[in-house]
C-alpha cells in the first residue's frame, strides 16, 4: 500500500507513541513551519522529518509525498516569483519580473508546504486512526460519533484515491488519454470522474454506517476501547522536543 | 437496552408475517407479502436472481429496515417474539450477527485486529476475554496470520474472511450472511460452509443469502427461493429441489446433476428422484440398479 495517509504497521519509536501525542506533535511542527521565516530552518526541519520517517520505516512513502508535492509547490513557486517584486531584478520579460525577493519567497513557500504536510502524513502512517478516535473519546471527551466521523473521513482519503485511480484506469482502458499536457484538457477529463466517485462514496458511507451499527456503534462509550495509550515518558520527551522546535522557529525569526 | 440474548424464548428466532416493503413512497415493492419463519437451530439458504429481494429480506431480519432504510412498510417482523420496531439494531445484532454484501465497505478499521476489536469493544466484552476470542475467531476462519495486516492490502476473499471472523468473535446465537463466498475461490467457499455447518451443529442458527446453489444444496436444511420480492418456493432442500423446473424458471442456477436426475425422472427413467450432489445421485442410481 503506497498511500501516504494510510497506517503502516510497525514497532518503531513513533509507533509506540500515544496517537494523541503523535498528532499533537504533528500540529506543533506544522505551526513551527508556518511561523518560521527561515528557509534554512524549514529545510533542516524537513530533513529531520525524513529522518523520523526512516526510523518509522516509512521513508519511501514520505519521499514519495515530497516528490508528489513538487507539482503543487511548483505552482506556488511560479506565483510567488511572478507576483513578489522586491529586491534585485534577475530577469525581465515584458511586464514579468523575476526578483530576488520573489525567488526567496517562492522557495520559502515551497518548503513550508512540504514541511506542513510531511508531519501530518507521518502521524497518519504511524498512528491508526481508530486509536486516535479512541483517544479523542476517552481523553478529550469528544463524543464518539464525531470522532468516528472525523477519523472515517480521514481513512477514506486513501480509499478514494485508490478508487479514483481505478476509475481512471477503467477510462484509460476505454481509450481516454489522461497524459495530455494541457491542464485545461486534463481538468475537463477528470471532472466527469467525480460523478462515479461521488456515487461510490455515498454507497460506501451507507455500508460503513450499517456495518458499524450492526456491530454496536451506538453502544460505544468513553471506556469501550480495549487498548489504551497512557501518556508516558516517551511521549513527554517527544512532545517536549516538538515544543523546542516551535520555540526555535520563533527564536530564529527574532534573531 | 433490551437483552434478547437472555430472552431467548420459545418464539421463533425470526418471524416474518405478510411483509411488504418499498424503499421510498410509491416506489416498486422490494418485498411483496413475504411470510417466513426462521427457527432456532435452522440452517436456511435464501436464493434467487439479482434484484429478487434477498438482501432487502436480510435487512428486514436484522433491523436495518426499518431503522436505517425507511420506506413503505406493511406487515411485521419479530425477532425472538419482539417486533423490530420496538428494538434497536444493536439489540437485534446481539442475537443475529450480520455480514453484509459489501464487505469492503463495512470495514471500520485499518488493521485486521482492530476490525475484530470493534464489535467486541462496543458490545462490552470483558477485556480478559477479548484476546482469546480474537485468537479463536481468527484461527476458526483460517486467517491467524493476517492478524496484524493492513486491511487495504488484503484480497477480496481475505476481507470476507476478516468480516466473518469479526462476526464470530461476537459469538451471536444466529448469523445472517449475505453472499459470504462471493469473492472466495471454490476451496475457501467450502471451508466457509464447513465452518457454518460446525457452528450450526453447535446450535447457532445460520441464514445464508447465496448464489452458489450447489453449496446451499449440500449444507442448508431449508431453502427459500425469492422472485420479484416474493417467496416463490420454500421448504426443505429436498422439497425445493423436487421442483427443479420451477427453480430454473425462476432463474436459479441449479446443479447439473439435479437437472439431469430431474430430466431422467421426467422421461420415466427411475433414478431415485432429484439428487443435489453427484455422490447422492451415484448412491441412488446404485440402489435402483441393485
Amino acid at each position: 500500500m503506497g498511500s501516504v495517509f494510510s497506517y503502516v504497521p510497525g514497532s518503531s519509536f513513533f509507533h509506540k507513541l500515544s496517537p494523541l501525542t503523535m498528532f499533537a506533535a504533528a500540529f506543533i511542527v506544522c505551526i513551527a513551519a508556518a511561523a518560521s521565516t527561515s528557509a534554512l530552518f524549514i529545510l533542516a526541519l524537513i530533513v529531520a522529518l525524513l529522518a523520523c520517517s526512516a526510523v518509522a520505516g516509512v521513508f519511501r512513502q514520505s519521499a514519495k509525498l515530497v516528490l508528489g508535492l513538487g507539482a503543487i509547490a511548483l505552482i506556488a513557486l511560479v506565483l510567488q516569483v511572478v507576483f513578489v517584486r522586491t529586491g534585485e531584478v534577475y530577469a525581465q520579460a515584458g511586464p514579468l519580473l523575476v526578483t530576488s525577493g520573489g525567488v526567496s519567497s517562492g522557495i520559502l513557500v515551497v518548503l513550508k508546504v512540504v514541511c506542513m504536510v510531511l508531519p501530518l502524513s507521518l502521524a497518519f502512517m504511524v498512528a491508526p486512526v481508530n486509536a486516535l478516535a479512541n483517544e479523542l473519546v476517552s481523553k478529550c471527551r469528544l463524543p464518539y460519533k464525531y470522532a468516528f466521523a472525523a477519523t472515517t473521513a480521514i481513512r477514506f482519503i486513501p480509499l478514494f484515491m485508490q478508487e479514483m485511480s481505478q476509475i481512471m484506469e477503467a477510462q484509460k482502458a476505454r481509450g481516454v488519454r489522461f497524459d495530455t499536457r494541457n491542464v485545461f484538457k486534463k481538468v475537463a477529463l477528470i471532472v466527469p470522474l467525480a460523478v462515479p466517485l461521488l456515487v461510490d462514496s455515498v454507497k460506501r458511507t451507507d455500508a460503513i454506517a450499517i456495518g458499524a451499527e450492526l456491530r454496536g456503534f451506538s453502544l460505544r462509550g468513553r471506556s469501550s476501547a480495549y487498548r489504551t495509550y497512557p501518556f508516558g515518558a516517551r511521549d513527554a520527551v517527544f512532545a517536549f522536543a516538538c515544543i523546542v522546535v516551535l520555540v526555535l522557529a520563533i527564536a530564529v525569526n527574532i534573531v | 437496552m433490551r437483552n434478547l440474548e437472555q430472552e431467548r424464548s420459545a418464539a421463533p428466532l425470526v418471524e416474518i408475517d405478510h411483509l411488504s416493503f418499498a424503499y421510498g413512497k410509491g416506489q416498486r415493492l422490494a418485498l411483496d407479502d413475504v411470510t417466513l419463519t426462521v427457527h432456532h437451530g435452522d440452517f436456511l439458504g435464501i436464493i434467487g436472481e439479482s434484484g429478487a429481494g434477498k438482501t432487502t429480506l436480510g435487512h428486514c431480519m436484522n433491523g436495518v429496515v426499518p431503522h436505517y432504510f425507511k420506506g413503505d412498510y406493511y406487515g411485521s417482523v419479530k425477532v425472538n417474539g419482539e417486533d423490530v420496531f420496538d428494538l434497536q439494531i444493536t439489540d437485534i445484532a446481539r442475537v443475529l450477527g450480520t455480514v453484509g454484501q459489501d464487505v469492503d465497505g463495512q470495514m471500520v478499521a485499518a488493521v485486521v485486529e482492530d476490525e475484530l476489536l470493534y464489535g467486541l469493544e462496543n458490545f462490552g466484552v470483558p477485556a480478559a476475554e477479548i484476546e482469546s476470542r480474537l485468537v479463536r475467531s481468527l484461527s476458526e476462519v483460517g486467517i491467524a496470520d493476517l492478524r496484524h495486516r493492513e486491511i487495504a492490502t488484503l484480497s477480496g476473499g481475505q476481507k470476507q474472511k476478516v468480516a466473518l471472523a469479526a462476526l464470530l468473535a461476537l459469538r451471536p446465537c444466529a448469523v445472517l450472511l449475505d453472499e459470504p463466498t462471493a469473492e472466495l475461490d471454490p476451496q475457501s467457499s467450502v471451508q466457509v460452509f464447513d465452518l457454518l455447518r460446525a457452528l450450526n451443529e453447535r446450535g447457532v442458527t445460520v441464514v445464508v443469502i447465496e448464489q452458489k446453489v450447489m453449496l446451499l444444496a449440500e449444507y442448508a436444511r431449508r431453502l427459500v427461493v425469492m422472485d420479484q420480492g416474493s417467496v416463490a418456493l420454500s421448504g426443505s432442500v429436498d422439497e425445493v429441489f423436487s421442483q427443479v423446473d420451477r427453480m430454473v424458471a425462476l432463474g436459479v442456477n441449479c446443479p447439473r446433476v439435479s437437472l439431469l436426475t430431474y430430466e431422467l425422472g421426467r422421461r420415466g427413467v427411475e433414478c431415485g428422484g432429484v439428487s443435489r450432489t453427484v455422490e447422492e445421485a451415484a448412491l441412488r442410481i446404485e440402489e435402483v440398479l441393485a
